[in-house]
């Protein structure tokens, strides 16, 4: 029976590895690709010799793409917008959650409505507009539209966790004569590290991702993001596979980097606003 | 938990300070702020360092801008232009531009509406006035004259080439290439049987190249029967029946069947790189990549003898052949309201692009026989195959190319339906009679 | 009557203090709210509201004056070239991706919870499985695209390379759709398992062992206990998938480019072509109100039948 038991683990976890490989097939192609010419990532797909490893996709990608002044752009972007966004959001849920009114939970709607509405439908007049209040083609415009399209969810999330705050705890800080604004900095903010995680997690993947955003809003010479640097590149050299798979390894590294170091509170902070969400 | 966000925030923030004190400073952006008041000095010889955005590049001399870049640059070492929109689809790249006010001050224009209304709404200059002017062809500049207005310079004329790997031809029986439809047909035929290669392909995710050997086709059944310019004044109101000539509807039928599994969805890019992996026999381009495919299959076959580039034979036999042509995409200089240090900046770059020495950078990277009056003959290199054919390509009768005559709707639906041919999805029949009636419905619309 | 007096007094004080301090909340409560209603209402209503206004005008996005239609718009719709096409493209690209992603992460996840010997560390596999997630879908595009090349794409070779014939991936009408689906369930799916497991390890272990003391068997544990109790968690996933497989642009896009014919040409697709290739800005915006309805109408449905959990909210 426990031996039974045993194999059928073992055949369930080779399955599951079998999965798992088929899953990192194309990571693997492009991540191998970056290495070798056209010819070797076209006659050999799967595989990779030392004779054949060579760092000029990397070399020219580097030369030719913006990479720094991308990475720059994107950097800044994602950054200030996430500062905003979880500052910003933590502040609206925290009010929403805590003021019983009608106002606010009518706001609540509101903003959870918000959360569906695709950007695509909306990129036309964000244009027009991201004109007339001067900022198309800044960063800000960038950051702008960042923070507003992302604050509903994260409102959403901070909301959620902040119901679960046990009321108590505020009760007893007004009774001590503790302010709104008070108690907002010095009780709530500090519990608030795991939803914050998510929320820097969800939004932070989606904004340093961001192609649509970047491309109508931000013109692609003067500031110019990873996303919408690499896809143009790899119009540019379509056939050239190997410079394409160096500039996605390239693109990419920043936020992989952050998921490797990171891993273990990624995911959890991912399942803490899972729950809720 | 909480040391774990901050580590993360401290780590996202180190990463931008680390891009922002790798690269130096971009240029402040002198482009973007037009209420900058502009700084004094301009008066004297115009030094304050200004950078202009130049959207000509095409990617198929891409590796030639660095050098033409340089070049000015050495020139005129105050002025830094700016390569934008390569890689993008074109018409959606200006669209954008234009809607967000802000356009580069070098663009590529073409004869479409969208263009027109560019000229409509002042965005374009008109360039009659400009030293070039004197040096192009009054055709050429009649193609780019809209309302009264010189919109575009071009860069000269563009044709359809049929290119051919001698090599495969040989081993399917054929040393000599077909010279009318049934050999071609012929042709086609006894590559497939006979070798490992595809008879032909072109880049189908092109509108232009797509369209290509269907416009041939055209011209072919309908030219002799309704003479110079008419199908073109008949396309463009509207009123042209492609299934009136059964010949249309058959001959792309048949020819649809040899394409290359794949054709639908090359670019240009793609089309160099099958030909020069052997993997295809002919293709229809256009000659602005010569250099590139000829280069190509020269190098899978070892030498520029066994490349040939002809007039595409769709013609019937005994008949006269008919290709098409087009003024090849101009180059316009934006009207835009811009600081004086630019204004003067884009108006150098642009007359500095069209001297004989450095337009002749362009020329040469794709292979291309310039209309300028006053480029001689030396500074031309035209690959062999093509120079070998010029009196043939210069003499041939022609139709216009598709992108003068398409509205927006009808390109999209009509290479739509000949993609959906070419990859055996759709029969001739159905997606001809569709392009009948789109063409007369985008007219109506057109016309309101 | 003094003494009642003083009582009344002091609760009327109390009521007063308390008006005061609730004036005081709602008041920084609505300063709490400013950032956010301005920020929202700039970007997205304002937007929104625009969307709509253009979608009653004749406007090619350039000229100063722009006629008011009514309808004509909307009417003029399905007329379009290839609009059914579209909104079956549409509905086909949904339904799979949401299908496909629920069912796969669902048994990646229940794979992926079981913990003990024999078992390769957990932690490892949900980072293998949550990777693609990490990947934009621009370059997803990219990477599949490259793979389905006809010619030299990674598939073909490999299918080549074991005698089966190479399939033209991005030229035949079903399997390009395919095509679209499978890569975007590849770069979804690692979201949905997540959010998976954080339902599974919501169940309480006791109901599994009751069960197996009852002597319920592995299937049925899964249908009886895991799945009810994973109806939340599945709600919420066919929601966010559901959703953002309607707002999908660049993946597919890069992939197929909405060919061959109409078959992949989605939505959003038709949405960027007629607001920035055809400059109709009138009928590009119609189209973006009906892909805001549907995304809407959908939410809405399932967010009553979330409400009606009562567990979520």
């Amino acid at each position: 029976m426990v031996k039974k038991k045993a194999a059928l683990t073992i055949l369930s976890e080779v399955f599951l590895l079998l999965a798992t490989a088929i899953l990192w097939i194309p990571i693997y192609y492009f991540f191998i690709g970056a290495f070798k010419t056209r010819t070797d990532i076209v006659n050999f797909p799967l595989a990779i010799k030392p004779s054949m490893i060579t760092l000029d996709n990397f070399v020219y990608t580097f030369t030719k793409m913006k990479f720094f002044s991308a990475l720059k752009n994107t950097g800044i972007i994602t950054v200030v917008a996430l500062v905003a966004i979880v500052v910003f959001a933590s502040m609206a849920g925290f009010a929403i959650a805590r003021i019983d009114r009608k106002l606010f939970k009518f706001i609540y709607s509101a903003l959870i409505t918000l959360m569906v509405i695709p950007f695509i439908g909306t990129v036309i007049p964000l244009v027009v507009q991201s004109v007339e209040i001067k900022t198309y083609n800044t960063l800000l415009g960038g950051i702008l539209i960042q923070v507003g399209w992302n604050l509903p969810f994260a409102v959403f999330l901070y909301t959620g966790f902040m119901r679960g705050i046990p009321k108590e705890m505020e009760e007893s800080a007004y009774i001590d004569g503790c302010s709104m604004y008070r108690m907002y900095a010095q009780i709530f903010l500090p519990l608030l590290a795991p939803v914050t995680a998510t929320c820097l997690i969800r939004c932070g993947i989606g904004i340093w991702n961001d192609y649509l955003v970047s491309k109508s809003i931000l013109n692609d010479a003067v500031t110019p993001t990873l996303m919408v640097t690499i896809h143009s590149f790899f119009g540019e050299r379509r056939t050239e596979y190997g410079y394409a798979f160096a500039g996605i390894i390239a693109a990419s590294l920043p936020i992989v980097m952050t998921f490797v170091s990171f891993q273990k509170y990624f995911i959890k902070g991912l399942v803490a606003g899972a729950v809720k969400g | 938990m909480k040391r774990v966000l901050v580590s993360l925030l401290a780590l996202l923030m180190i990463f931008s300070l680390v891009a922002c004190a790798g690269t130096p400073t971009t240029p402040p952006d002198a482009t973007k702020q037009p209420d900058t008041p502009d700084t004094p000095g301009n008066d004297t010889g115009g030094k304050e360092p200004v950078t202009i955005e130049s959207w000509i590049v095409q990617t198929d001399w891409l590796d030639s801008w660095d050098v033409m870049k340089q070049r000015f640059e050495d020139e005129y070492s105050w002025i830094e232009v700016l390569n934008v929109g390569t890689g993008e689809v074109g018409i959606d790249f200006f669209t954008t531009r234009l809607a967000s006010k802000d356009i580069p001050e070098i663009v590529q224009v073409d004869n479409r509406p969208l263009y027109y209304t560019a000229v409509d709404e002042g965005w374009l200059q008109d360039l009659s006035g400009r030293e070039v002017a004197k040096h192009i062809p009054d055709a050429y500049k009649e193609a780019y004259t809209y309302n009264g207005v010189l919109f575009g310079i071009t860069q000269g004329a563009a044709f359809s080439v049929l290119y051919l790997n001698m090599d495969i031809l040989g081993q399917a029986g054929w040393t000599e290439p077909p010279t009318n439809w049934d050999e071609f047909i012929q042709c086609c035929k006894d590559i497939q049987e006979k070798t490992d290669a595809a008879p032909f392909t072109m880049a189908g995710d092109k509108t232009t190249t797509n369209w290509m050997p269907f416009e041939i086709i055209i011209a072919n059944a309908v030219g002799e029967e309704l003479g110079f310019g008419v199908y073109e004044e008949k396309f463009k109101n509207g009123s042209f029946d492609f299934t009136a000539w059964p010949e249309i509807t058959e001959k792309l039928a048949e020819m649809a069947a040899y394409a290359m599994p794949g054709t639908a969805s090359y670019t240009e890019d793609d089309v160099t790189a099958i030909m020069g992996d052997g993997s295809a026999a002919m293709c229809f381009a256009g000659n602005w990549t010569a250099n590139n495919i000829v280069t190509a299959i020269s190098e899978v076959t070892g030498s520029t003898d066994s490349v040939l580039a002809v007039v595409p034979p769709l013609n019937n036999a005994g008949k006269g052949q008919w290709t098409s042509v087009s003024p090849e995409t101009a180059f316009g200089l934006s009207n835009e309201d811009d600081s004086e240090a630019k204004v003067e900046a884009r108006e150098i770059f642009f007359d500095w692009v069209f001297e004989p020495e450095n337009f002749a950078i362009i020329q040469n990277a794709r292979g291309t026989v310039p209309v300028l009056t006053n480029m001689s003959e030396d500074l031309i290199k035209l690959p062999e195959p093509i120079a070998a054919n010029l009196t043939n390509f210069n003499n041939t009768p022609y139709v216009l190319m598709g992108f003068n005559l398409w509205t927006t709707v009808f390109e999209d639906s009509a290479n739509t339906g000949l993609r959906d041919v070419y990859s055996g999805n759709k029969d001739a029949a159905t997606v001809v009679q569709g392009m009948t009636a789109t063409l007369s419905e985008s007219y109506v619309e057109a016309g309101d | 009557m003094a003494d009642t007096n003083t009582r009344n007094d002091s609760i009327k004080g109390r009521n007063r203090k308390y008006i005061s301090f609730e004036r005081k909340r709602t008041i920084a409560g609505i300063l709490f709210l400013i950032p956010t209603l301005i920020l929202c209402g700039m970007f997205v209503v304002w937007p929104l509201i625009t969307v709509i206004k253009y979608s009653f005008h004749s406007w090619n996005g350039l000229s100063a004056t722009m006629d008011f239609v009514g309808l004509d718009n909307y009417k003029a719709l399905p007329s379009t070239e290839g609009f059914f096409d579209m909104a079956k493209a549409t509905t086909i690209y949904a339904f799979g991706t949401t299908t496909l992603i629920v069912i796969i992460g669902f048994i990646a996840a229940l794979a992926l919870d079981k913990k003990g010997r024999y078992r390769v560390n957990r932690g490892f596999m949900r980072a293998l499985w949550f990777f693609p997630c990490l990947l934009s879908g621009a370059v997803v595009g990219i990477i599949w695209r490259i793979m389905y090349t006809y010619s030299n794409g990674v598939i073909n070779t490999v299918l080549k390379s074991m005698d089966l014939t190479p399939v033209n991936w991005l030229e035949t009408h079903g399997v390009t759709m395919i095509a679209i689906i499978v890569a975007t369930v590849w770069s979804q799916v690692g979201m949905c398992i997540i959010i998976f497991m954080a339902g599974l390890q919501s169940i309480p272990g006791e109901l599994y062992e009751a069960a197996a003391i009852d002597g319920a068997n592995t299937g049925q544990r899964t249908r009886l206990i895991t799945i009810p109790m994973m109806a939340p968690s599945i709600t919420i996933n066919v929601l966010t998938t559901s959703i953002m497989a309607f707002k999908m642009y660049e993946l597919p896009f890069t992939i197929s480019r909405g060919l061959p014919g109409y078959s992949t040409r989605l939505l959003t697709q038709r949405i960027y072509f007629y607001g920035f290739t055809a400059m109709d800005y009138g009928i590009g915006s119609a189209l973006s109100v009906l892909l805001i309805v549907i995304i809407t109408v959908i939410s809405l449905i399932q967010l009553v039948i979330l409400r009606k959990r009562e567990d979520i909210y």
